[in-house]
């Protein structure tokens, strides 16, 4: 049995989980059958996020756009002109069997062109970081936008732009949505009342206008719920989590996290019964000056039986400074943390076995990006402190 | 019906006794049980395609993955990500190439999904980044272009650099 032996649907399965890259320059070139192979492959996904510009034009050469099924468009710092260059070197009307659409850092106007040209109707995922808007061009982003979310196969919306904008169809079979900026409650609950299969929401900004939310209202469609830049006012949070009764996973990245675990108790046992996994990083601000001692009285009330035992939820928290307390759980949630390099760090958890970071790598796991605060004292330590292997 | 068992037979002959639920995994075999009205009980089950050692093998994934949540329907969307393969998997795959393109082949007649994505993945962790000459070499694969097709494609990987 070999690698040639294989049938040609299964090689291209194994093509699905291999970079575009790989199986144009390397791949094609390994012998006939092969080259063949890859001639007959239909699935491409054109990430043009971090490329050599020899390979970004070879590409675009080898791989008829017809072939594409997903395309990844980025400005970055290294490569701002990114997207006007591929709009110019691409015919976009050949773009026609594309099911993912993922745009970074893109200019409103450039947008447009591509959401123009290109076939909207069979994308599932759609992903779009604006970087710059342009007012003048709100009706015709409205517009496609509108468009995008009308088809019937789209699952997966990721957009930051006003959504009172865009009409949302009345049956709407989206999945996974999330809302890169702040967001009237009456247009969220419209959203949601329209997407009876959306299951999976984040919103990265402030839920407006929550006046007008209604005992009525209930979501229950929600399992997993994200909360980014949230205003964690404890009424206003628990207002609308109790909307979203469904709720298996919850994650929470906000300042002003309510320190009290007994109250976090209540509220969950009563409102969020099917909570299966809550994660939540937050800096919050107090009057007081604070000491080891209080940080101790806030840790004690994620200790009961319920944290410790019955949801196996474990909690720690450290003074940023007298007055800042940053609580997470455990392992920590975030992929990049800011960490202060200090002679006497505290640190206090619910879990007795874990005083620093360094007593349990697992709980950094996440962690992709550390930003390292020095100062002259410090910088001494940090050849003993740094052993991230996952950064 | 939890706790019923099914026979699997392999094509040698050998015959596995598996709890229904686990060989369930299998959307062949599933469509077998439910839509042909097999009893569970009394036929045995044969998989002419699958041999009693690849068999065994599938039966010890489904019982490990039995409790795993359905994998997702998009397979359009697939991230091509290659370091979600858990630690248990990359173990359980350690074993021969030809071992591995069976378990691919039984994946994929069988139906499992998971063993299948997980399975692939793997190989193409082997390809990815490589060289035409790593690729041939780790699967030993024969270059059969003649030279000229082999300038062809040379010069095709080149275009842009000439310009």
């Amino acid at each position: 049995m070999s690698m040639e032996t294989l049938p040609v649907e299964i090689l291209h399965r194994i093509f699905d989980h291999i970079d575009t890259q790989t199986i144009i320059f390397s791949i094609r070139s390994v012998c006939r059958l092969f080259q063949n192979v890859v001639h007959t492959y239909e699935r491409y996904t054109l990430d043009f996020q971090s490329i050599y510009l020899t390979d970004f034009r070879l590409l675009c050469k080898l791989i008829t756009p017809q072939k594409a099924r997903s395309l990844i468009l980025c400005n970055s710092e290294y490569t701002p002109n990114a997207i006007d260059l591929f709009v110019s070197t691409v015919r976009l009307q050949r773009f026609t069997r594309l099911h993912s659409l993922t745009l970074i850092d893109i200019d409103e106007f450039q947008m447009n062109i591509i959401l123009k040209r290109i076939n909207l109707t069979l994308l599932k995922s759609v992903s779009i970081q604006i970087r710059k808007y342009d007012a003048r061009r709100v009706k015709t982003t409205s517009y496609f936008l509108s468009s995008i979310v009308a088809n019937s196969a789209l699952r997966k919306l990721e957009i930051s732009f006003r959504f009172d904008r865009i009409s949302w169809p009345i049956h709407c079979r989206i999945q996974c949505l999330t809302i890169n900026n702040d967001i009237p409650f009456d247009n969220l609950r419209q959203i949601l009342l329209c997407s009876p299969q959306l299951h999976t929401l984040t919103i990265e900004g402030e839920l407006l206008n929550m006046k007008s939310l209604s005992q009525k209202d209930s979501f229950p469609q929600i399992t997993s719920l994200t909360l980014k830049k949230f205003e964690l006012i404890s009424d206003k949070l628990e207002s609308f989590l109790s909307l979203t009764s469904s709720l298996t996973y919850l994650k929470i990245i906000s300042d002003g996290f309510t320190l009290d675990g007994n109250r976090w108790e209540q509220f969950i046992q009563i409102n969020l019964c099917q909570l299966e996994k809550f994660e939540f990083f937050s800096n919050v601000s107090v009057t007081q000056k604070q000491t080891h001692e209080d940080l101790d009285v806030i840790i004690q009330s994620f200790r009961s039986p319920f944290w410790i035992e019955q949801k196996q939820w474990f909690v720690a928290c450290e003074l940023s400074n007298a007055y800042e307390i940053q609580i997470y759980s455990l392992p920590i949630c975030k992929s990049f943390v800011e960490y202060t390099l200090k002679k006497e760090k505290v640190l206090v958890s619910s879990n007795s076995t874990i005083s620093s970071w360094y007593d349990d790598l697992s709980i950094t796991n996440n962690i992709d990006k550390i930003s390292l605060l020095l100062n002259e004292t410090t910088t001494g330590s940090l050849k003993n402190e740094v052993c991230y292997s996952n950064l | 019906m939890a706790g019923n068992k099914i026979k699997l037979q392999s094509n040698d002959g050998d015959t596995f006794d598996v709890d229904v639920e686990i060989a369930k995994q299998s959307a062949t075999i599933k469509t077998m049980l439910e839509d042909l009205g097999m009893s569970e009980e009394d036929d045995v089950i044969p998989l002419p395609n699958v041999n009693s050692a690849i068999l065994k093998k599938v039966i010890q994934w489904a019982t490990h993955h039995k409790d795993d949540p359905p994998p997702p329907e998009d397979d359009e969307n697939r991230e091509k990500n290659l370091s979600d393969i858990s630690s248990w998997d990359q173990d359980f795959l350690k074993v021969d190439q030809g071992t591995l393109f069976e378990l691919i082949l039984a994946a994929n007649y069988l139906d499992i999904k998971g063993l299948l994505d997980v399975t692939c993945k793997t190989v193409a962790n082997m390809i990815k980044g490589r060289t035409p000459e790593e690729i041939r070499r780790q699967f030993n694969i024969k270059n059969d272009f003649t030279p000229q097709e082999e300038e062809q494609i040379k010069k095709e990987n080149e275009w842009c650099e000439e310009k």
